[in-house]
């Protein structure tokens, strides 16, 4: 019998943007947005149940975010980033989020040179934790 | 062909008195009609409606909304009774339920609670089960008034019986 190996983990590269290049180059956006605009979009897909889907940031960098989901709310999570965009509240002009990529493994993410400290750490951490539950 | 299959879901909205110290000091027949008055014209099936509507809303966001929206329907209030009855889809009778229990307003009147009762098949059995229990609940209340506004045991644990017995009486209404 093939062993099925259990995902724990899907990960997501995002892009956030507001189509506009004079505002994006204007406005830094930090982790604390991020974790704002993405909330946002949760509850208003999926309400409460939203609100309590599990995520974690790997990684920010203004406007690339590198995002650790549960397995089973991936789904979840992928359809109500992408049906969202966000009011003015934010930075002051509607904000909208891209998926560039996402994956099973944190070794299949693009990444560049400069992201190879948080990765490496990310994937140790993962090794880790599993060595923890094994 | 693929029948619609729907549930139908009897529901009250109870008052609960304000004031907690009232609440002690209320015998257990007094506060079984202080819960269960007659609601105020401002409670019509429209605002009934659009408050499970926002309820639904704010706690399954749009997905659960329109969900759950697709079937539903109040096809029975009266203020009288503050007894109702609501058709829903019959997948998405527990979410329609648990928005009711989360229902804390309709339209500018606070402070009540939707408890809903019985969930069936068909709106006759549901019909049915509502005048049954009304009925032994009215007894019980005139009993419990004959009796010196009794220290009997009454409320909780009558009402616990009435619907224990109900369900027992009615047979298996799935579709």
């Amino acid at each position: 019998m093939g062993g099925k190996t259990f995902k724990e983990w899907q990960y997501f590269k995002l892009s956030i943007t507001s189509f506009d290049e004079d505002i994006d180059n204007v406005h830094v956006i930090d982790q604390m947005t991020w974790r704002q605009w993405l909330n946002n979009a949760l509850k208003r897909s999926y309400g409460i149940f939203g609100e309590g889907v599990e995520y974690s940031f790997l990684h920010v960098e203004d406007k690339l975010a590198y995002i650790r989901v549960n397995h089973a709310d991936k789904d979840t999570f992928s359809s109500s980033i992408s049906t969202y965009i966000s009011t003015d509240e934010l930075v002051g002009s509607p904000l909208t989020v891209t998926i560039l990529q996402e994956c099973s493994s944190l070794n299949l993410l693009d990444i560049t040179d400069h992201d190879r400290i948080w990765l490496k750490r990310a994937v140790s951490e993962e090794e880790e934790e599993y060595c923890k539950c094994t | 062909m693929v029948r619609l299959k729907s549930r139908y879901i009897l529901f009250e909205i109870l008052f609960p008195p304000t004031n907690s110290n009232v609440e002690e000091t209320m015998s257990k027949v007094d506060l079984l009609l202080s819960h269960h008055r007659a609601s105020p014209a401002d409670v019509s099936i429209k605002s009934i409606v659009q408050e499970i509507r926002r309820s639904l809303s704010l706690n399954l966001g749009d997905y659960g909304s329109a969900k759950c929206s697709s079937l539903l329907q109040v096809k029975y209030f009266s203020n009288r009774t503050s007894t109702g009855i609501i058709r829903c889809h019959r997948e998405d009778c527990d979410l329609v339920i648990m928005t009711l229990m989360l229902m804390s307003k309709i339209g500018d009147v606070g402070e009540l609670i939707v408890n809903p009762v019985k969930v069936s098949g068909t709106i006759k059995k549901i019909e049915q089960f509502a005048m049954r229990r009304n009925s032994k609940i009215l007894n019980l209340i005139k009993s419990g008034q004959s009796s010196r506004f009794g220290d009997n045991d009454f409320a909780v644990n009558d009402l616990r019986n009435i619907d224990n017995t109900n369900e027992n009486e009615i047979e298996n209404e799935n579709d």
